[in-house]
């Protein structure tokens, strides 16, 4: 890999780790309770 | 290039590499629909087109975590590199089982007259504010145009066509494909079912990955910050015998590329680190039939003038190397691919 290469490969994985990890807990933080899901929401979730 | 190497055409050791990936794919797919319709057993045709569309789903995920660990396990640990011959291969099954996921959600949705439901909601775009409502299925369309685009041109005539550094450079789009496909996972079947394994185990496949590409970058950037050179612009290696016989020393120029000295009995070479194939690490090669192999595919040159044994046609850049009161130096100014610069060492020096 060339230098730069390898820079623009670090800073994305440093990038890509914390955009997804904010995606991530938010997804399981707002994860709707059973009862409470959106019926349209379930079924579409079935796959 | 090898000498051994025929373009196109298949070896041994990709079709054993390709036998094992095939295998394993059936055998996944096969063992998780079993497990499951043994703890669970589908009551309907739907619950089995479920269970099909999850197994394939799951194992398209399980492949692109793999594919995204051997490039940084192999930079951590030479017993990987093997893994990486045929990585290309890897990539293109994931993207047909991604594929068939894809389908066979599709035909689910069909069967089940959702169709058009499911198409509404990707352009309902409201839904996308909402974790409840979210179409994850736009996240799994995007990755999967990612895996079309990378799988389509991991040819080697677009790695010719568009030069290794460029190709490099596009074929990192993967890395979004994964932080989608997990999004994919995280609003859909994640927020479906509460036990904790989904996200135990999504997290601990992306926390993986995620390691193990930032740890293997950063251990190397103290070697990019190069070694100072002389008043006279010569870079100095070391003494002959630190240079192991068949291999090389890596170094680098400060803001520069790496240059990789090689050792061959008495003979000493220089040449630049960048394998003229896909940019792989030459000097973390070995000399085999008298040719520096590339250890990511096995390209080989010739350590006097970095060319590669007829036929082939590669030719990489060399440096002018010398010995000087025991030590050995590199002049990091670039001499045109193919000049011939390697130097025998006085008897006795190795
Ligand atoms: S042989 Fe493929 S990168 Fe060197």
């Amino acid at each position: 890999m060339t230098r730069s290469h390898r820079t623009i490969h670090l800073t994305l994985w440093l990038a890509l780790a914390l955009a997804v990890a904010i995606g991530f807990a938010a997804a399981l933080y707002f994860r709707p309770p059973v009862q409470a899901a959106a019926p349209h929401a379930t079924v579409v979730a079935q796959t | 290039m090898s000498v051994g190497y025929r373009a196109i055409q298949w070896n041994r050791d990709k079709l054993v590499y390709d036998g094992v990936l095939i295998t394993g794919i059936v055998l996944f797919i096969g063992i998780f629909m079993a497990a499951w319709s043994w703890i669970n057993p589908p009551a309907s045709l739907a619950e089995w087109s479920i269970l099909r569309v999850r197994a394939f789903g799951i194992c398209a995920f399980t492949m692109l975590t793999l594919v995204l660990m051997i490039g940084p396990l192999a930079r951590l640990d030479r017993r990987f590199l093997p893994v990486l011959y045929n990585r290309r291969h890897f990539g293109v099954a994931t993207f047909v089982v991604a594929s068939v996921h894809a389908i066979l959600v599709v035909l689910h949705y069909r069967a089940q007259d959702l169709l058009d439901f499911m198409a509404s909601q990707l352009v309902n775009f409201s839904a996308y504010t909402s974790i409840a409502t979210f179409p994850f299925h736009a996240l799994g369309i995007a990755s999967l145009a990612v895996l079309f685009l990378m799988a389509s041109t991991s040819h080697d005539y677009w790695l010719n066509f568009l030069t290794p550094r460029t190709w490099k450079s596009l074929h990192m789009a993967l890395y979004a494909a994964y932080g989608l496909l997990v999004l994919h996972v995280a609003l859909g079947i994640m927020q479906e079912y509460r036990s904790p394994i989904i996200p135990l185990l999504l997290g601990a496949a992306f926390l993986s990955v995620t390691t193990l590409h930032v740890v293997a970058g950063w251990r190397e950037r103290p070697a990019d910050h190069g070694v100072a050179p002389q008043n006279d612009g010569w870079i100095a290696v070391g003494p002959p015998r630190s240079i192991p016989d068949k291999r090389a020393r890596i170094v680098a120029v400060p803001g520069g590329e790496r240059i990789a000295v090689f050792r061959d009995g008495d003979r000493i070479g220089a040449l630049t680190n960048l394998c003229a194939h896909q940019n792989g690490p030459l000097g973390e090669g070995r000399i085999i039939d008298g040719c520096i192999t590339c250890p990511w595919h096995g390209y080989q040159y010739k350590l006097d003038d970095g060319c590669a044994p007829a036929p082939f046609t590669e030719r990489l850049v060399t440096y002018r190397v010398r010995l000087r009161g025991g030590v050995i130096e590199v002049d990091p100014r670039p001499l045109a691919p193919g000049t011939p610069a390697a130097i025998s060492l006085p008897p006795g020096t190795t």
